[in-house]
């Protein structure tokens, strides 16, 4: 056995444990608590943890996000579980996509930690459960405010995993950066935030929905909150936090951070600002959309001249976001579909290329490409994996990431051919960037990759679910659209009726 | 025996009893002792005059009430701030101060007796309805403060400032007496109470004074060469304790002045929010940077002043108090407040350099912690003052939060090479007593609001 656990241990661990029984206690409404599910888990683990021996803390962890995803993830699928809301927190078909990726991505980033973690590993799987309880609450609560508040809660921990988890010494440099432009550009809403709760009396979003904004108001909120997301979606050229972060982050991280923090900021768009300020979205529309085509494109280019496969899958994933960006802002309900589609994919996509990424740094401590070669010979499993996922990243027919774009073209295409063409060239670049990584890490000659064999059961756990569901993802398009028609013509309504 | 009167023996004899049982290792436990217990006692609903019960300050009529039913003092803004509330407050400072003084105790008593007369200085301003003792008040008060940052008299240092420190607070003393004597001149009387109105300059003098008191820009200047030099001790009280009397007049006593003097207080508050919040980037030492913590927060509590409500000024004066002693009192752990010494404590395992994070963010006002609700209440308070003032507050405070997260960069992420070892005193019941004391009070005053 490890270290017995002290008092502050346990202090540390029930205080949070109180917190959690005290906001049950407050909303002590019945079905909707499974929501707090996650964040539950965590503590419970907490609690659990002290109790056993540090190399047992990692497949506790991988344990506990599992069951938690398997307790949560059904009530995410099917029309028939949504549209139940008991005023606080809301399960409707605009929320519950990401509650899905949430719960479903966190047991593969587990997993992915389990051989390649560095540190704490207390600390390190208490965080990263913690960050998946918060995401469920962020993506199911109905107050602007307290969806503001959790949005930044997720900053403190990413903070910590970036700036003591990551592998070499700039990673305190790049967490700094990351609180700096994150923290930033929440100044732009928060006095907005302070308007809804103390002047008009409430920041709840059905409120505000009713609520009569003038066209001002609408123009200036609207350019005030674009900030705070467009800095977390990123656009260029409020990205430059995230290819630092993901370079220096751990794997495991980087994982988190592409497939399910970026979505936080596509979200508030489209559950929040959307909904709230059709007409401020129609006067800043093209500006927005000129904004997220700049970012399409510059992202696109800077991911083909990278030579770091973290920096490019990291700007790859800003363009992706970005394309996510223009279909939001496109104002027409099948643009939000495709960009939440889009997310998804992108989801699980990018999640699975930092897992492909982690494992060959675990093993040959670089990650630039001119080192790699001939890798296909060496694991050919990993390349079939690292294939998919890269079809996946080039959106090829039948994965996610071409079900989602197809979407959002179509719905640009309808309101404006030229930005159709300018977002569609993302296409050809993420094909050129793709192709060209995979073909100089998987052919060739292997040279001195050869010390190191197949992938081990669990990067194939991860690899192989997160290429299952790119793969899986570009076939559900039509039930996806089918069963969302409705929620995502009312979020438009204000634009389009 | 007033429960007051036994709880304040009861610390007396703890602290006498304490240190001559125990010496120097115990002196810091009577003086927590001593201040546990008097805010116990000041905590008790029916004390809301803490003088009251010494019948010869009452006899020299400068006493407005002897206690009894709470009462509370009227803000010039209509609402209510209870006095008792900020000498809890206070004395809750002090004991944090205690806990300070545990990594360099002074040689011999006296910074803890002159530290301790500086704060019952300060107690008795809460109280005082007359001008004469209003002055001796604050004059006590300040020259415990000046002996007490200059008591090493072999550091050249902190001698150095001390003398700048008393040549400046002498000069501004004049200013008030000028203030002072005005007010006699029109009303006849010393007592606060029969004041009449006095013109904007006569507000002016004793309104900068108390803003240099308070280290409010533009008469800041003391606060980061003061604060710099001092040791952990010394600094918590000179930051925390004896600055609460200084605000409560401001928005109690001395309230009826505020309304002439709100152009001085325009310019200061605002001039506060924009030195404080980029002076502190240029500060290596957690005193220096905690001097310019001050000066911001100063400049919201001096705008909550003019535009905001009673309960938001006390609300925020309690979370920042509160979260600034917290950091002062858990780095005084670590024995050198240099920035750049502050590096390591991730090697002292889970808990303590996460507390350390969580009093940097709360401080920096920054979710979910008690500093963040307190900056959403001071922007509730200042939503009248319209959109401009609401954004710049905004803006100014991020500046801040990043400094304090700066801070806690290096302890967090940052190894050593030195052995790192921290005092016995840094137990669990400490890191309760902090985190539980900072979040519970914090919500403590919602509640009671």
């Amino acid at each position: 056995m490890g270290k017995q656990p002290g008092w502050v241990d346990y202090f540390f661990w029930l205080t949070p444990l109180v917190a959690l029984v005290g906001v049950s206690w407050v909303n002590p409404t019945g079905g909707v608590q499974i929501f707090y599910l996650p964040v539950g888990l965590a503590l419970l683990y907490g609690v659990v943890v002290s109790r056993v021996h540090s190399t047992r803390v990692g497949p506790l962890a991988w344990w506990i996000s599992l069951v938690g995803f398997l307790l949560v993830g059904p009530h995410c699928w099917g029309p028939t579980r949504f549209g139940w809301t008991d005023g606080t927190l809301l399960a409707d078909p605009v929320g519950t996509p990401y509650v899905f990726l949430t719960v479903s991505l966190l047991p593969l980033i587990v997993l992915a930690s389990l051989d390649s973690l560095r540190g704490n590993p207390r600390v390190y799987y208490f965080w990263v459960l913690f960050l998946g309880g918060v995401l469920v609450l962020c993506f199911t609560v109905t107050n602007f405010l307290a969806f503001y508040t959790l949005f930044e809660i997720l900053g403190f921990p990413m903070f910590l995993l970036i700036g003591q988890y990551g592998p070499r010494p700039q990673r305190v440099g790049a967490a700094y950066k990351f609180f700096v432009y994150t923290f930033g550009g929440s100044a732009f809403i928060l006095p907005v935030l302070v308007y809804f709760q103390f002047w008009l009396g409430s920041s709840d979003l059905f409120f505000l929905q009713a609520y009569q904004f003038t066209p001002y108001e609408e123009a200036l909120f609207v350019g005030l909150a674009c900030v705070p997301f467009g800095v977390k979606i990123p656009l260029v050229p409020v990205h430059l936090w995230l290819p630092e972060a993901h370079v220096e982050a751990p794997t495991p991280i980087s994982m988190l951070l592409a497939g399910l923090l970026l979505k936080t900021g596509g979200y508030a768009f489209l559950r929040f600002l959307i909904p709230v300020f059709p007409g401020g979205f129609y006067l800043w529309g093209p500006l927005l959309t000129s904004v997220g085509l700049f970012s399409v494109v510059v992202a696109s280019v800077y991911a083909l001249v990278q030579v770091d496969m973290k920096r490019m899958i990291a700007y790859a994933s800003v363009a992706h976001m970005s394309v996510v960006f223009v279909g939001l802002v496109s104002g027409v309900p099948g643009g939000a579909v495709g960009a939440t589609y889009l997310m998804l994919a992108h989801g699980y996509t990018s999640a699975g290329l930092f897992g492909g990424i982690g494992v060959l740094y675990d093993r040959y401590h670089t990650r630039t490409v001119r080192y790699y070669g001939g890798l296909a010979g060496v694991m050919p499993l990993g390349g079939i994996f690292f294939f998919l996922l890269t079809l996946g990243n080039l959106s090829f027919p039948f994965t996610g990431g071409f079900t989602g774009e197809f979407q959002i073209l179509a719905a640009l295409a309808l309101q404006n051919v030229v930005v159709c063409l300018v977002t569609g060239v993302t296409v050809f670049l993420s094909l050129g960037y793709s192709v060209w990584l995979f073909n100089r890490l998987f052919y060739g000659s292997p040279g001195w990759l050869t010390r190191h064999g197949e992938l081990t059961p669990v990067e194939f756990g991860v690899l192989g679910a997160t290429a299952g569901a790119t793969l899986g993802l570009g076939w559900g398009g039509s039930s996806f659209v089918g069963f969302t028609q409705v929620s995502y013509a009312s979020l438009y309504e204000g634009l389009t009726g | 025996m007033t429960p007051l009167e036994g709880g304040l023996l009861l610390g007396v004899i703890f602290f006498f009893g304490g240190s001559f049982l125990f010496p120097r290792g115990s002196l810091w436990g009577g003086f927590t002792l001593f201040t546990v217990g008097a805010t116990l006692v000041a905590w008790n609903p029916s004390n809301t005059h803490l003088v009251g019960w010494t019948p010869w300050v009452a006899h020299l009529g400068g006493v407005s009430t002897t206690g009894g039913i709470p009462t509370y003092s009227v803000a010039h803004l209509g609402g209510s701030l209870m006095g008792g509330d900020l000498k809890f407050l206070t004395l809750a400072l002090l004991g944090v101060a205690g806990f300070c003084f545990v990594r360099r105790i002074p040689s011999g008593y006296e910074p803890l007796l002159i530290g301790l007369v500086s704060v019952s200085a300060g107690l008795l301003t809460f109280g005082v309805d007359h001008l004469v003792l209003l002055y001796l008040t604050l004059e006590l008060q300040a020259l415990s403060l000046y002996t007490l940052v200059g008591f090493y008299k072999f550091d050249e240092e902190r001698t150095d400032v001390a003398i700048r420190y008393l040549l400046s607070g002498s000069l501004v003393s004049g200013f008030m007496l000028v203030g002072f004597a005005q007010g006699y001149g029109y009303g006849g009387t010393f007592l606060l109470s029969d004041l009449p109105q006095l013109d904007r300059l006569g507000s002016a003098w004793v309104v900068g004074v108390l803003l240099f008191k308070a280290g409010v820009a533009p008469f800041h200047f003391w606060a980061p060469l003061v604060y710099t030099p001092l040791e952990w001790g010394t600094l918590a009280v000179t930051l925390g304790a004896t600055k609460v009397n200084i605000w409560y007049l401001l928005v109690g006593n001395l309230s009826p002045l505020v309304g002439s003097a709100w152009w001085p207080l325009w310019g200061a508050a605002l001039l506060s929010v924009g030195v404080g919040s980029v002076g502190g980037f240029f500060q290596t030492n957690l005193g220096g940077i905690l001097a310019y913590s001050g000066v911001i927060n100063g400049g919201y509590l001096v705008l909550l002043l003019l535009g905001g409500s009673p309960w938001v000024f006390g609300y925020y004066l309690v979370t920042y108090f509160i979260g600034t002693l917290a950091l002062v009192g858990w780095a005084s752990a670590w024995g050198d407040p240099r920035v750049e010494t502050l590096r390591g404590w991730n090697t002292l395992g889970v808990a303590t350099p996460l507390v350390l994070y969580y009093l940097a963010l709360n401080l920096g006002g920054l979710p979910v912690f008690p500093g963040f609700f307190g900056k959403l209440a001071l922007l509730g308070g200042l939503a009248p003052l319209g959109w401009f003032t609401l954004w710049g507050v905004v803006v100014a405070s991020l500046v801040p939060a990043v400094y304090y997260v700066s801070l806690v960069g290096a302890p967090l992420f940052t190894p050593t090479e030195t052995e790192v070892v921290l005092p016995r005193f840094v137990s669990p019941g400490v890191v309760a007593y902090l985190v539980i004391g900072l979040s519970g009070l914090a919500g403590l005053v919602v509640s009671v609001v």
